[in-house]
């Protein structure tokens, strides 16, 4: 059937052809949180070409000064210029984030996918192991893990990898146990397929979209989740610029200036609202009742 | 005679808001109904039955718009009201019965609670409004409405009740409110024939009794038929004819009417094609110019593809056709429907004959299939109870080669399970399946995949069987890669789409884009990619409208013929069974109560069940609506968690003996002709 459709502008034509992002950017606040994402992605990639200074260059006569044209942030208490900390920040905000989100994922939805296509004792074992993980609070969890391994970048991704995989888990495997009654599971089984190709190429390909939106909103928590345990001093160490790191040497120095701590909050919130709006117009563009016509 | 209607709707135009612009889907409407009268919508789905519905309720969309005419209740003009006067007529003076009884009450409360509430909504002065009151004129209505134990069971939730009793809840809520207008939505739509049967007693039961005014809006012309004064066909948003429901259905003057009436299937086509209407109802986006079913009209003429015709009165009807212009030039639209009244068919006892052939390619032997009851751990270990559920209980029937056996029965027969027993998709309690001369009972389910490619199954639901994430090219090619067909003996897709009448332009989409009528015809091209030699059919044509379903049995038989199938179709819809079946066997609470020859079994059902199933068909024709000989059965299908004693159905049974209340009957052979009844005095129903 033909669409009696108003002519459309050059813009409108260039994000019909983008698949999903398209969609996602012609929505406002996806916009707004499409290029706060893209803002960060840009910061990760070229911060030693943004960053007016490096990372650990101290300048003490200048400590802990309010935004100049030299320091466009300020400094903090060793006279480093906190933009280019924030900036370099970033990467490791990241690295945490990214490595740690997908252990989660991958780890959670295989273990989602078992449990929940195969049901029975399997199920049952495996729910015992997810609600252990998560009685404990997620942050005296990882506080116990990283004392016993030793703070260090990459035990803290893998100490919020574990804390996060439960929720994967959990959600791939409500998805798991309403798609395997869908009749769709039941026509492939009677034209003969097997387990692993109803699992793999049919249950899979439509419990994914949920597990991937929440991921996109995890990320911004994770970043937050680093920032907390390095401002306690069990995730990166100084003088790593982790955002962490920089709010908590900066309430060392409340009183003498509140600039870094106010401008680690504000590049902390700006990124979670980011990644937030961004995933949540993901999740509204791919949710195939809220949007329509397109498959993934 | 003749007083001011209850409602006048005059020139209703309505008009959605929407992305792609406006767009107008009720266009230039009028329609009077009378105290106590039943008007009949029908029409094709998407052809604005249920947005006249809604106007009339004040529940348009919020993008919809009433841009002109008027609805005139008892005088007034419901189009003037603002939102707050709408809602003091609706469920006082108007009231509404939705489709799914389920999701309209709500699950939370208890009938009696959303009972009292929908009274005190509307208490006029002077009323007693005491708790006790407003419960006795609940319980009150529920009795009449014939929902026994009323007094105990009001303070039951909706989930307590069966679909069939909660339609009747939803129907004395609404009569609660001395509504001098109901509309009513499809309100059997979900039901068996028989909960059928006697909710449309019901209704016309209360026209009687209450002079309650009734818009009732379905797509099954046999609904229509049996309960209606006055029908209005509606097409793409015009009404093309309106009329006394005798005349209609005798004899339809508008093109469509008369194209509806002919896709209608049943016994008396056998052997033919039903005549289906080419094409789609055209979307609102892009509507005709002229007459909008000009497109799909055997009659157009020029004049129709380019001016709107206009209403044209023809002996008391009201018609939208060119052709009753004195101006017209082309053939008669009466002749044609005359034209295309079934001639007595000679041919089918030949086909018959030739079927005898004792080949027998499935067979099943004391076939059961229990269902337990998951209690759980803690229930094992309290020492809960664990009941068992007899879906099949020993059922043997044979599936002869080149034939096709219907399976009818209510909903909770157990039809569906049978087929899915016999596929073994789900395993057997007990007894024998076997499928091409082997007993696959027992087998692995490794070694029972390769023999899937001869046997597939059409699942109910067309759309959610195909998996949503994959274009309809991958779908059909699906069977090739599961069972490693080599590419050079792969039918190519499009080869498999034009079996099935699709345009090869469908491979491109995804299942949702696919209308019911286009997935139900994907799905069956991918069960015959494996060239199977059996394809069993869970409701084919369920939730399809009467001209795709016409289309899709049409495909059925013809593909049968074409690549000699063997067919097992399940339905309930026995309007369907009497068109398609050789064979019928009629299930009742697991067990098979009766196994005939199509013909015989429609000329003179033996089993008490099949005459009440037979005689509650609602047929398009509306003579037939006085019939002293109709059945209604009363009740519904008991659970088979706690079936009765004896046959399972005599307590629904008029014939029942103390004999029957004791002893189960066997199937066993009734006379020479193959038939098998399971009953203990076959003899008592003979009309």
């Amino acid at each position: 059937m033909e669409f009696k459709a108003r002519p459309k502008s050059p813009l409108q034509q260039f994000l019909d052809r983008i698949p999903i992002l398209g969609d996602v950017v012609r929505r406002p606040l996806g916009a707004l949180g499409f290029f706060i994402v893209l803002g960060f992605m840009l910061m990760v990639v070229f911060a030693p070409l943004i960053a007016p200074y490096g990372f650990a260059e101290q300048d003490i006569p200048s400590m802990l000064q309010g935004p100049s044209p030299a320091h466009v942030l300020g400094t903090d208490h060793l006279g480093r210029d906190l933009l280019s900390r924030l900036i370099y920040g970033s990467r490791i905000a990241l690295s945490v984030a990214l490595p740690a989100v997908s252990v989660a994922l991958a780890a959670g939805m295989t273990l989602g996918l078992i449990a929940g296509y195969a049901g029975g004792v399997v199920d049952d074992v495996a729910l015992v192991v997810f609600d252990s993980i998560q009685a404990f609070p997620p942050v005296i969890l990882a506080l116990a893990i990283l004392a016993l391994l030793g703070p260090s970048l990459a035990n803290v991704v893998l100490v919020i990898g574990l804390t996060w995989t439960p929720g994967y888990a959990r959600i791939a495997r409500a998805q798991v146990l309403t798609t395997k009654q869908e009749p769709y599971v039941e026509v492939e089984k009677s034209l003969g397929a097997s387990q692993g190709r109803i699992l793999f190429f049919h249950i899979l390909p439509n419990i994914i979209a949920p597990l991937l939106i929440l991921a996109a909103m995890d990320l911004p928590v994770v970043i937050t989740f680093e920032a907390g345990l390095s401002f306690l001093g069990l995730g990166v160490r100084p003088p790593t610029p982790s955002w962490g790191v920089i709010l908590a040497e900066g309430f060392n120095f409340i009183r003498q200036t509140p600039w870094p701590i106010t401008w680690a909050g504000l590049t902390l919130i700006i990124t979670t609202l980011g990644f937030t709006l961004f995933g949540e117009t993901l999740r509204d563009v791919l949710d195939p009742a809220l949007s329509g016509t397109r498959g993934i | 005679m003749m007083e001011t209607p209850i409602l006048q709707v005059r020139d209703l135009e309505i008009k959605y808001h929407t992305r792609e612009g406006i767009l107008t889907a009720i266009h230039n409407a009028s329609f009077n109904i009378h105290k106590g009268q039943i008007v009949g919508v029908v029409g094709e789905s998407g052809c604005g039955k249920s947005t006249v519905a809604s106007a009339v309720m004040g529940l348009l969309p919020p993008n919809g718009e009433i841009s002109d005419g008027q609805i005139l209740f008892q005088g007034e003009d419901l189009t003037k009201l603002n939102l707050e006067q709408m809602r003091q007529y609706r469920g006082r003076d108007l009231s509404m019965i939705f489709q799914d009884a389920m999701t309209s009450l709500n699950p939370v409360f208890t009938i009696q609670q959303q009972m009292l509430d929908a009274q005190r909504a509307h208490l006029s002065e002077g009323e007693d409004g005491s708790e006790k009151a407003l419960r006795e004129r609940a319980v009150e209505m529920l009795d009449r409405i014939g929902i026994p134990d009323a007094r105990d069971r009001i303070k039951e939730y909706p989930h307590q009740f069966s679909g069939g009793m909660r339609q009747r809840i939803m129907i004395a809520m609404a009569l609660l409110s001395n509504a001098s207008l109901l509309v009513a939505d499809e309100p059997t739509s979900a039901l068996d024939v028989t909960l059928e049967a006697q909710i449309l007693e019901l209704i016309c039961g209360l026209k009687d009794d209450f002079d309650t005014a009734l818009l009732y809006i379905t797509h099954d012309l046999g609904v229509i038929a049996q309960i209606c004064d006055r029908v209005i066909v509606m097409y793409a948003g015009n009404i093309v004819e309106a009329g006394d429901v005798l005349p209609i259905f005798e004899e339809p003057k508008h093109p469509y009417t008369q194209a509806l009436l002919r896709s209608h299937p049943s016994r008396s086509m056998r052997g033919q094609r039903l005549r289906t209407i080419p094409g789609v109802v055209p979307s609102l986006r892009d509507l005709p110019a002229g007459c909008k079913f000009a497109p799909r009209c055997e009659m157009a003429r020029q004049i129709c593809h380019t001016h709107e015709p206009a209403y044209w009165d023809v002996e008391g009807q009201t018609v939208l056709c060119h052709s009753y212009a004195p101006s017209w030039t082309g053939p008669d639209a009466v002749s044609f429907v005359n034209r295309a009244r079934p001639e007595p068919e000679t041919e089918v006892e030949v086909e018959l004959e030739a079927k005898e052939q004792e080949d027998v390619l499935i067979r099943t032997d004391g076939l059961h299939k229990h269902f337990r009851d998951n209690v759980g751990l803690l229930g094992q270990i309290l020492g809960q109870e664990v009941t068992t559920v007899k879906a099949i209980h020993g059922v043997d029937v044979a599936i002869r080669k080149g034939e096709t056996l219907g399976l009818v029965g209510e909903s909770g027969s157990g039809k569906t399970t049978l087929a899915r027993t016999i596929l073994r998709l789900t395993d057997p309690t007990m007894g024998k399946i076997v499928v091409l001369g082997k007993d696959i009972s027992d087998l692995p389910a490794k070694e029972i995949r390769p023999l899937r490619s001869q046997m597939q199954m059409i699942f109910q639901d067309p759309t959610s069987s195909l998996s949503p994430r994959m274009k309809a090219s991958s779908l059909l090619m699906e069977p090739y890669v599961i069972h490693n067909v080599p590419k050079s003996e792969r039918k190519e897709p499009e080869e498999l789409l034009a079996m099935v009448g699709l345009a090869p332009e469908q491979l491109d989409k995804y299942p949702h884009q696919l209308s019911g009528g286009q997935a139900r015809r994907l799905g069956i091209a991918r069960a015959l990619a494996l060239e199977p030699d059996i394809i069993m059919a869970d409701e084919p044509t369920a939730g399809l409208d009467v001209s795709v379903a016409a289309g899709l049995l049409n495909l059925l038989t013809d593909l049968r013929d074409r690549l000699h199938l063997t067919y097992m179709i399940i339905t309930h819809n026995l309007n369907v069974i009497g068109f398609i079946s050789d064979r019928v066997a009629v299930m009742y609470l697991g067990r098979i109560v009766e196994l005939a020859e199509a013909e015989a079994l429609f000329e003179s059902p033996r089993h008490p069940y099949t005459e009440a199933l037979l005689s509650a068909i609602p047929v398009p024709d509306p003579r037939s609506r006085s019939r002293e000989d109709r059945i209604i059965l009363t009740g519904e299908i008991p659970s088979p968690r706690n079936p009765p004693s004896g046959c399972t159905f005599h307590p629904r049974c008029r014939y029942a003996q103390d004999l029957c209340r004791r002893e189960i009957p066997a199937l066993r052979p009734l006379d020479g002709n193959g038939r098998l009844i399971a009953c203990h005095f076959p003899d008592r129903v003979i009309i």
